[in-house]
């Protein structure tokens, strides 16, 4: 039989290969833009998060050095504030970049950052505590990045971070992350040994704490 | 990581083919239409096997082709009905001279038609399908395809099927589907890729088949398979946009899956049966994209399942793993729940490449819509949703399930 109609369209399957692969690159540039657009982003709002720090440390020392505690409700709300805009903003990059399986340098060190950012308002919101006497509760978190668990306990305290609102503080801490003494010490001074681990009012509390429990411990089973 | 890796080269894979159609798609020449001044002779071959509803309709259709009555024979072939197929035949080419009937016991469609085949003699026919009606100008539409076409290679010429009068929802959206595949048969024509002639109105060339043996008698889908032995033998085959015939689609599931199975069934009996084409140059795009693409296509759709349904259970999965830790108490989430989109969250990979192959897909069902004459709501903006929802997740399901049926080897008969 006579082949001479039988014609392979060559240009065409290049055409379309490097079209195809333009369309990946394109992507992929746009995916490293937006990396770097996600970075200025959580820097900025960092920077910011800097004077509010300042801010509330500068608050907190006049509140007791001039023994000012009725102001205390002032304090409260620029921290409750604050670390709002921390879990709007660090925390939700970290969490993409986590579902995403990035981990770049800037990864890490905002890891760090954030880690650290929770464990200072920790550390503020303990103290206002003492000096004001409020009714909020704080909540530190101790997690690692392959607990089964982890993804579990974190789900409750969401549950009733939602629930309680401004009532209940939660500092998740990520032990995992590299280089970071203060973790160490952290650890150190609660003996955590095992993920999750929760510290309520300085008691510890290891493995996953169940709805039921933490109703009884943070709202005496009325929420 | 492996994840990813699959999941890109499945989207990657998909995006180079929706490209390359779009490019096939852009370089389309019109072919301007010759008038013919002696239509030559042409035999219809009408296989029939319990159709007693819709025969009659069928011969109608075919008594009020406009053709030169002298140059056209009509075979009807009662395959042994149970029914009252035979009398309804009978009754209808009764005073009507080029109709005739030839009866047997059941020896399946194929072979009903091999036997017609033996005895005409005009260079030219077409089988029709008992269920499928054709416009009257359809014949000569086809003939002057034909023969302005034929450059001596040309052994199939295929027409453009339509769905029947849709009545329910699933007849709407296999409409959708018709329409989409015609663009579809446009662009394999143009590649000389086609590879199936369907059983309503496909016309041949009596001495190509009956030189190539006649019809597969052992074969689920003869009108796949003989394309496949045309093309394998380096016959053309081309598809006539203007030659309009209608054919009644399942209306039923039941009916629609087991239609799909045959197909689909016929479809990897072929690939099989004719691997030996799979990326070879001599067959030019038949070979390296056609026959290529339809194999890959087996693998595309059976991994795409299954990361479809892995992507869709684990988020489910978590889900309710998340409602049993807060005893379903999912009022405080209602309470706060928010619908901000921010640009910084999304996967511009993932978007730009789903974007692209959406959007060609977008374009190719307008287009071919445009092309047909035909509404996009023609009957209703209903049948859209399930069509792009979860159509082709349906028929992906059915593929799997007959690839997993041949690989256990199980045989079935239509």
């Amino acid at each position: 039989m006579n082949e001479s109609f039988r014609k392979v369209s060559k240009e065409k399957y290049v055409t379309a290969f490097i079209i195809t692969t333009l369309i990946f690159a394109f992507g992929l540039t746009l995916g490293l833009y937006l990396q770097e657009q996600r970075y200025d982003w959580a820097n900025t709002i960092a920077d910011e998060q800097e004077i509010d720090y300042m801010s509330l440390q500068l608050q907190y020392l006049f509140l007791t050095t001039f023994d000012l505690s009725e102001n205390c409700a002032v304090l409260q709300t620029s921290l409750r504030d604050s670390i709002d805009d921390l879990s709007d903003s660090l925390a939700k990059v970290i969490e993409y970049e986590e579902s995403e399986n990035i981990k770049s340098n800037e990864f890490l060190s905002l890891q760090r950052r954030y880690t650290l950012d929770n464990l200072r308002y920790w550390i503020l919101a303990k103290k206002a505590e003492e000096s004001c006497g409020t009714s909020t509760q704080t909540v530190l978190y101790f997690y690692q990045n392959d607990c089964e668990e982890c993804p579990d306990q974190g789900t409750v305290l969401t549950y009733f971070k939602k629930i309680l609102q401004d009532e209940l503080l939660v500092f998740p801490i990520n032990t995992d992350v590299e280089d970071e003494p203060m973790v160490d010490i952290i650890i150190n001074l609660y003996g955590v040994t095992e993920y999750p681990t929760i510290i309520i009012n300085d008691t510890k509390y290891e493995g996953l704490q169940r709805k039921d429990l933490l109703e009884e411990i943070l709202c005496d089973g009325t929420c | 990581m492996l994840f990813d890796i699959i999941l890109y080269a499945v989207y990657g894979t998909s995006l180079f083919f929706s490209i390359f159609l779009l490019l096939i798609y852009l370089d389309h020449k019109r072919s301007h239409k010759k008038e013919i001044e002696k239509y030559p002779e042409v035999s219809i071959i009408i296989p029939a096997y319990n159709e007693e509803g819709t025969i009659k309709q069928t011969l109608e259709s075919v008594a009020n082709i406009d053709y030169p009555e002298d140059s056209l024979d009509v075979y009807v072939v009662n395959d042994g009905s149970t029914d009252k197929t035979k009398s309804v035949i009978e009754k209808f080419i009764k005073n009507k001279a080029n109709f005739s009937l030839v009866s047997h016991d059941n020896m399946g469609k194929a072979a009903s038609m091999n036997k017609v085949l033996n005895i005409i003699n005009t260079p030219y026919f077409l089988c029709l399908d008992a269920d499928s009606y054709v416009e009257p100008s359809s014949l000569k539409q086809i003939m002057t395809h034909f023969l302005t076409s034929d450059t001596g290679n040309l052994a199939i010429v295929t027409p453009a099927m339509k769905v029947w009068s849709p009545k329910n929802w699933l007849q709407k959206i296999q409409r959708f589907e018709y329409i989409v595949m015609l663009l579809f048969a446009r662009l394999a024509s143009q590649m000389d890729s086609l590879y199936v002639a369907p059983g309503p109105f496909s016309m041949y060339k009596t001495k190509v088949i009956k030189e190539l043996g006649g019809f597969n008698t052992t074969t689920l889908t003869e009108d796949q398979e003989i394309a496949y032995r045309v093309q394998e033998h380096h016959y053309q085959i081309k598809h006539c946009p203007t030659a309009h015939v209608y054919t009644v689609s399942p209306q039923t599931l039941k009916a629609f899956y087991l239609q799909r199975r045959r197909w689909y069934m016929g479809g990897m009996q072929c690939s099989a049966q004719y691997k030996h084409l799979i990326a070879k140059k001599e067959y030019g795009d038949f070979g390296v994209f056609q026959v290529t693409k339809t194999v890959a296509s087996y693998f595309l759709v059976g991994i795409g399942l299954l990361f479809a349904g892995y992507m869709a259970s684990k988020p489910l999965y978590e889900q309710i793993r998340r409602g049993f830790l807060v005893n379903f108490d999912i009022w405080p989430y209602l309470q706060s729940l928010q619908f901000t989109v921010n640009p910084l969250f999304i996967n511009p990979l993932k978007g730009v490449v789903l974007g692209s192959i959406f959007m060609i897909g977008i374009f190719f069902f307008i287009k071919a819509h445009k092309l047909t004459n035909e509404k996009v709501t023609g009957h209703g903006y209903f049948a859209l949703v399930p069509y792009f929802v979860a159509y082709y997740l349906i028929k992906g399901t059915i593929l799997c399930y007959c690839a997993i049926q041949i690989l256990q080897k199980k045989r079935i008969k239509w």
